[in-house]
């Protein structure tokens, strides 16, 4: 019995010794495209920010422009010489496997500290970062921090009761402790009522604090706006699947742009005067409602049609079946993908400095316009700020999403 | 003659086994799934491998074309060791394989789906592809469908398309894993009849399936997995008629059972 | 009558309550601050651009195609490349391409638009600044914020159509033989971006519609034109009703070519 081997081995090792001069040619040569043009191109990439660097003199930068030079050309004249001994048989192969795992780890992670190293060695020693800490505040909470309204300012403890019931009812259904709702719900009772004189009859608040108030009331109202339409899309009565079906498509092919400035123009006809906060309160909910209406008939589709079936030969009604059948079995499915929602929503919020409420974005825009010299650390600060509590929502969402795709 | 001479001579052909495993184990994390197999398999030769699921059957098939690796012993085809490297392909060229869920590749025509590999494998001209894929078509008895998509046949259909996509590399070998699980009961014996024919062709066959009809009437031998290693080595009539081992005769009368 | 007509005409009932109700109380508005409706002014001369204002909303519609087609082209490139790294074997690549992901959408393009036309361009080495303020500064900060933003969506819906494959598809085309580059290139990807057209497609619509977040730095698309128009005129119904119109036109227009396009690709029997 013989084995054939494919290709000669003298001659390949030779040819990858030329990876430890120029990483990633080796590779080309003995046939591994893919890998040589991704070393080729990491190579170009880390000579062009290291070579200024090994010239400028600072030990920082020279240090971590050497971790990177080295570590790229080692791991790739290890790895080609590895790749090039393969064929002698198993044992070699398992080996090479094991190098080219190990030193595309360490090359990755040496450009890794190498970029990253400098932009944050950057970022931190940019020049202005105490007129953003001046005006930090005034991100937060906007114009609430001035002489007039500290005797307020215990109002923002509704922002602890906000959490505190978010967290309790998430902490619950990780444990599996039924009826997680009940903290969550007194927690935005509490929060709201506390809160709530801040925005109204005047928004006295702003920055961050008030971007959180846009959108918890926002998703207030889009909730029922979404569970609505979206179990009226569901229906298979025309008219009121017609209707569904128009104001979903409408409010989706639409930026939210146009929204806001449709309801800041007409609302206060509606509601009277001075009615501007409502105005982009109804805006938010009802841009965010159409797509929470796609999320709700989402969930109610992926129910398996048996459910509503058998539903209706108990001889339960259209609504009986819809409320106490179809619905808390598509609310689980619902959950993550409205706090993705909730998110968007979030984000969304930063568009309403247009018609000059002073959120979050807005509060940066006007820090922006008066210092003039800041503007990339602040934001970036602004930027981070709203990254901070998106991510944390995200992650929430995919714990709630987690469990289920174990089953 | 010695009796092993004679052993061989019975075989369809006295030479080198084109298929030998010696040894072969086969981990996935905690589970042993194959125990240190040893098999040989000669040209022509149809082996029928069943067992209970979980037994390793289907796990030892898929290492013959290395879609799984051994962690241990060696296994050679047609004279090449399955190892790490450059000899994947060769040897991949040499089996084909016919999976339980079919596979056909939805968004190709049946004939795109059988001359797809000689083309871009074998750099066969695509006329010449296309007509060889149409022979093939022909012997599995499905020309007349050639330009439709997977989705629009039967599931006995698709697996007759599956057959031929695996012969137009001309392979050596050809490995079924349960090749009828999936099918409807008036399908299956469209897809026997069409691997009995290929039997008759003298095409060397190993064969997952839990069809016993299908193994009395063509296969030269049957093994019989249990726990990751084989159990019985036997032929089809000595195994029915007079199985050796405990766990054979447990399966055998489940499945006559049914 | 049977049950569903009555509960139909409910709701047409309520649906018309709230619309008598919005009109009266809007035309009660307008009279109240003597507001008339005219839709001549489209027709009149408009000092903003050559042409009427109409002209003027055109030209803005032509510049909001342009962001969103380059848009496009950018947030699928860099899409692509992030979602494949996703999936890298190299836990360092899949890490840095999930960080990458995670920041940019979880900040709001608004943000984003600022971070890169105020914050971004302001530390730019001085040629490529000089360079770029004599070739609208604004746009390339937008198309850069647009593609960015987007792609790290598209990267999740790519990765997650690569996943979406099935893994018989890639042990049939093994089985022949093939090598690969033919099963990514001729298996995997072909039925992964049929896959994913769709989520791929409502990306693209998110994209034009963002890129009306462009007038908020001064860059000349349909929004600023509409809202220039407005407080040239002041017909703000007139100039909103324009912009809604014309972004519903662009709406649904791609809506149509994506709906075609999944019609074309779509495979018979399925």
């Amino acid at each position: 019995m013989t084995v054939k081997p494919s290709v000669q081995p003298a001659s390949t090792s030779a040819l990858s010794w030329l990876s430890y001069l120029v990483p990633g040619l080796g590779q080309l040569l003995l046939g591994h495209t893919l890998l040589g043009v991704q070393f080729l191109a990491t190579a170009a990439l880390v000579w062009l920010i290291a070579w200024p660097l090994l010239q400028s003199g600072a030990a920082f930068s020279i240090v971590l422009a050497l971790i990177a030079v080295v570590s790229l050309h080692l791991g790739a004249g290890l790895t080609a010489a590895a790749d090039a001994r393969r064929r002698l048989g198993a044992e070699q192969a398992h080996a090479a496997q094991n190098v080219y795992k190990r030193w595309s780890v360490i090359v990755a992670l040496a450009v890794v500290v190498l970029i990253g190293g400098l932009l944050l060695k950057w970022i931190v020693t940019l020049p202005s970062w105490n007129e953003v800490q001046r005006n930090f505040l005034f991100l937060l909470i906007g114009r609430f921090r001035a002489e007039q309204f500290a005797d307020q300012l215990w109002r923002l403890w509704g922002f602890a009761a906000l959490a505190l019931g978010t967290v309790a009812a998430f902490g619950m259904a990780q444990l599996k402790i039924r009826n997680g709702w009940i903290p969550l719900v007194i927690g935005a009772a509490v929060g709201i009522v506390l809160l709530f004189p801040t925005v109204s009859p005047q928004v006295s608040i702003g920055g961050l604090a008030l971007s959180l108030i846009l959108a918890i009331l926002g998703i207030l109202g889009a909730i029922p706006l979404g569970l609505l339409f979206g179990v009226g899309r569901t229906n298979t009565l025309p008219v009121i699947r017609g209707i569904s079906v128009g104001y979903i498509e409408l409010f989706r092919s639409l930026p939210f742009i146009t929204v806001i400035f449709w309801f800041f123009i007409f609302v206060p006809y509606v509601l009277g005067e001075g009615t501007q906060f409502w105005a982009v309160v109804a805006a938010l909910s009802l841009f965010t409602g159409a797509y929470v209406a796609e999320i709700v008939r989402a969930g109610i589709q992926a129910l398996p049609s048996g459910q509503a079936e058998a539903a209706r030969a108990l001889g339960l009604s259209g609504t009986q079946t819809m409320l106490q059948v179809v619905l808390p079995q598509a609310v689980r499915n619902m959950i993550p993908p409205l706090v993705g929602q909730f998110i968007s929503l979030f984000k969304d919020t930063s568009l309403v400095s247009i018609v000059g409420l002073i959120e979050l974005a807005g509060a940066g825009r006007i820090t922006a316009n008066r210092l003039v010299t800041a503007t990339f650390e602040l934001y970036l600060t602004v930027a981070l700020l709203y990254f901070v509590f998106a991510y944390l929502l995200s992650l929430l969402a995919r714990r709630l999403e987690a469990p289920r795709a174990v089953r | 003659m010695t009796a092993t001479n004679l052993q061989k001579a019975a075989s369809p052909s006295s030479a080198e086994p084109i298929i030998k495993a010696v040894d072969v184990h086969k981990n996935f994390g905690n589970f042993h799934a194959l125990r240190g197999v040893n098999m040989s398999v000669q040209p022509g030769e149809v082996v029928v491998i069943i067992g209970p699921s979980g037994s390793g059957k289907s796990t030892f098939i898929r290492t013959i074309n290395r879609l799984e690796e051994h962690d241990k012993g060696t296994i050679v085809v047609d004279g090449i060791e399955l190892k790490d490297g450059q000899n994947l392909d060769a040897i991949r060229r040499e089996v084909g394989m016919v999976f339980q869920s079919f596979n056909l590749f939805p968004h190709l025509t049946v004939l795109q789906n059988v001359a797809l590999a000689p083309m871009r494998v074998r750099k066969t001209p695509k006329a010449q592809a296309d007509k060889r894929a149409l022979e093939l078509l022909e012997r599995v008895g499905i020309a007349e469908q050639a330009h439709k998509f997977p989705a629009q046949l039967s599931g006995g259909q698709q697996q007759r398309v599956a057959i031929a996509r695996a012969l137009a590399m001309d392979p050596k070998v050809m490995l079924f894993d349960e090749p009828t699980s999936a099918l409807d009961p008036e399908m299956i014996k469209e897809v026997l009849d069409v691997m009995k024919g290929l039997a008759g062709s003298g095409m060397t066959m190993l064969v997952v399936t839990h069809e016993m009809g299908f193994a009395r009437e063509v296969a030269d031998r049957l093994v019989f997995f249990d726990e990751g290693n084989i159990v019985e080595d036997t032929t089809p009539d000595e195994f029915y008629n007079n199985p050796q081992h405990e766990r054979a005769k447990a399966f055998l009368s489940k499945v006559l059972g049914h | 009558m049977p049950r569903s007509t009555y509960q139909q005409l409910l709701a047409v009932l309520v649906l018309l309550a709230v619309g008598v109700f919005t009109f009266l109380r809007v035309r009660a508005g307008f009279e109240a601050n003597n507001i008339t409706l005219d839709w001549s002014i489209f027709s009149k001369p408009s000092p903003l651009t050559k042409g009427t204002y109409l002209t003027t909303i055109l030209i803005g519609m032509l510049l909001t195609i342009r962001l969103a087609l380059i848009g496009i082209v950018f947030a699928m490139l860099l899409g692509t490349l992030v979602g494949v790294s996703r999936l890298s074997q190299n836990p360092v690549v899949s890490r840095v391409a999930a960080a990458y992901v995670e920041f940019f959408r979880n900040t709001p393009l608004l943000v984003q638009i600022f971070f890169w036309n105020f914050g971004v361009i302001n530390v730019l080495p001085a040629p490529i600044k000089n360079w770029l303020f004599d070739h609208s500064p604004e746009q390339w900060a937008v198309i850069a914020a647009l593609s960015v933003y987007t792609s790290s969506y598209i990267a999740e819906t790519i990765r997650a159509g690569i996943l979406s494959v099935h893994k018989g598809q890639t042990e049939a085309a093994k089985s022949l033989g093939l090598s690969g580059s033919d099963v990514l290139g001729r298996i995997v990807l072909p039925q992964a971006f049929r896959a994913v057209l769709p989520p791929l497609g409502s990306q693209f619509l998110n994209l034009t519609k963002n890129s009306s977040l462009a007038s908020q730095i001064g860059v000349a698309e349909l929004f600023y034109y509409g809202t220039q128009v407005q407080s040239y005129t002041f017909r703000g119904f007139e100039s909103i009703t324009a912009i809604t119109v014309a972004y519903l036109v662009l709406s649904l227009t791609i809506t149509f070519f994506l709906n075609l396009l999944s019609r074309r690709l779509a495979l018979p029997g399925r």
